[in-house]
């Protein structure tokens, strides 16, 4: 039991840093500044909560279960995707209105 | 008015599964050689009508990588609230707007029930 | 299980290095300010790695509040790009 568990916590934690990489890869790769916005949302709407998971079933198989801390679990999977997709909308309205420049291939620009 | 749970967990499921979509996609796209990005600002008129509804969408859109909310105009007169949408791949103007209706569909399902949702998807926008 | 940790600390401080290398390279300030949230994000799963290895108990506690205050940092950074409008 404890071994599948270690195997579960692995996955998912290096799973998760693999998501927040591959997203440090688009943002090296991508050309603007509005991608590099775009692209962060897989770092931190799967890569966090993934980490956050695995930390919790170590803690568990360590310190036993209760509730309040599955709850502080919750508290931050909800808080990691919710807060960084209310700030992404900010940042990317803020980044557009101060005129960064665009990739020239954006096509079509309705906003324009 | 509070959504039934079991919907919220379902749309919940969908949206964590298209995270992961949008994801892969972008990774695999961008660990191979050549970019096939090409991103696009589209105009999105909703079906959605209360706050809740808009803001929900506009934060649904952003968590799918690949895809962000510029802005968000409120309803003005005879013209319906408009989402301003950054898609990294947005070549193909319609396909991008259909995956876009989907995921309103899905929501307006959560939010109003199987039938209220559907048939307000029905007709466009206004 | 130090295995993992390390495996992961090291994902992480690789994805904040290429984030910082993205910053040497073109600094446009949009670009700045999406960096710096990958690099925030990439410093709590480092923290966290960390002190899985070391039993730590308020890892839980950290996460949740890293979660709910990380929005501060993106959305100063916001107000800074669009100098003080909204």
């Amino acid at each position: 039991m404890s071994a599948v568990l270690t195997v579960i916590t692995g996955v998912l934690c290096i799973g998760g840093a693999i998501f927040v990489l591959l997203s440090a890869i688009a943002m090296l790769r991508s050309r603007d500044g509005l991608s590099r916005i775009n692209v962060l949302s897989g770092a931190t709407g799967m890569g966090l909560p993934w980490i956050a998971t695995g930390v919790y079933i170590e803690h568990v198989q360590t310190h036993g279960f209760d509730v309040v801390t599955l709850l502080k679990l919750l508290v931050a999977i909800a808080g990691f995707v919710i807060m960084s997709s209310v700030a992404s909308n900010a940042l990317g309205r803020a980044a557009y209105r101060s005129g960064a420049p665009l990739d020239p291939a954006t096509e079509p620009n309705e906003l324009a | 008015m509070i959504p039934n749970p079991l919907r919220v967990g379902v749309y919940g499921a969908w949206l964590a599964g298209e995270v992961i979509r949008g994801a892969l996609r972008i990774g695999a796209d961008v660990v191979t050689p050549g970019l096939r990005m090409s991103p696009a600002i589209v105009a999105l008129p909703l079906h959605c009508e209360t706050d809740l509804e808009i803001s929900t969408m506009a934060s649904s859109i952003t968590i799918t990588p690949g895809t962000i909310t510029l802005g968000i105009a409120p309803r003005t007169g005879d013209s319906p609230p408009t989402l301003y949408v950054h898609a990294l791949y947005g070549a193909d103007r319609e396909e991008v707007i259909t995956e876009l209706r989907d995921m309103e569909r899905r929501l307006l399902v959560m939010t109003r029930g199987r039938q209220a949702g559907e048939r307000s998807m029905q007709e466009e926008p206004s | 299980m130090t295995v993992i940790v390390w495996i992961t600390v090291a994902i992480l401080l690789l994805a904040a290095v290429l984030g910082l290398v993205r910053v040497l390279l073109s600094r446009d300030d949009a670009s700045v300010a999406a960096v710096s949230d990958l690099v925030y994000f990439c410093a709590v799963g480092i923290f966290l790695m960390v002190g899985l290895a070391a039993e730590s108990i308020v890892l839980l506690d950290v996460a949740s509040l890293a979660a709910l205050i990380g929005i501060l940092a993106t959305v100063s950074l916001a107000r800074i790009l669009t100098r003080g409008r909204r």
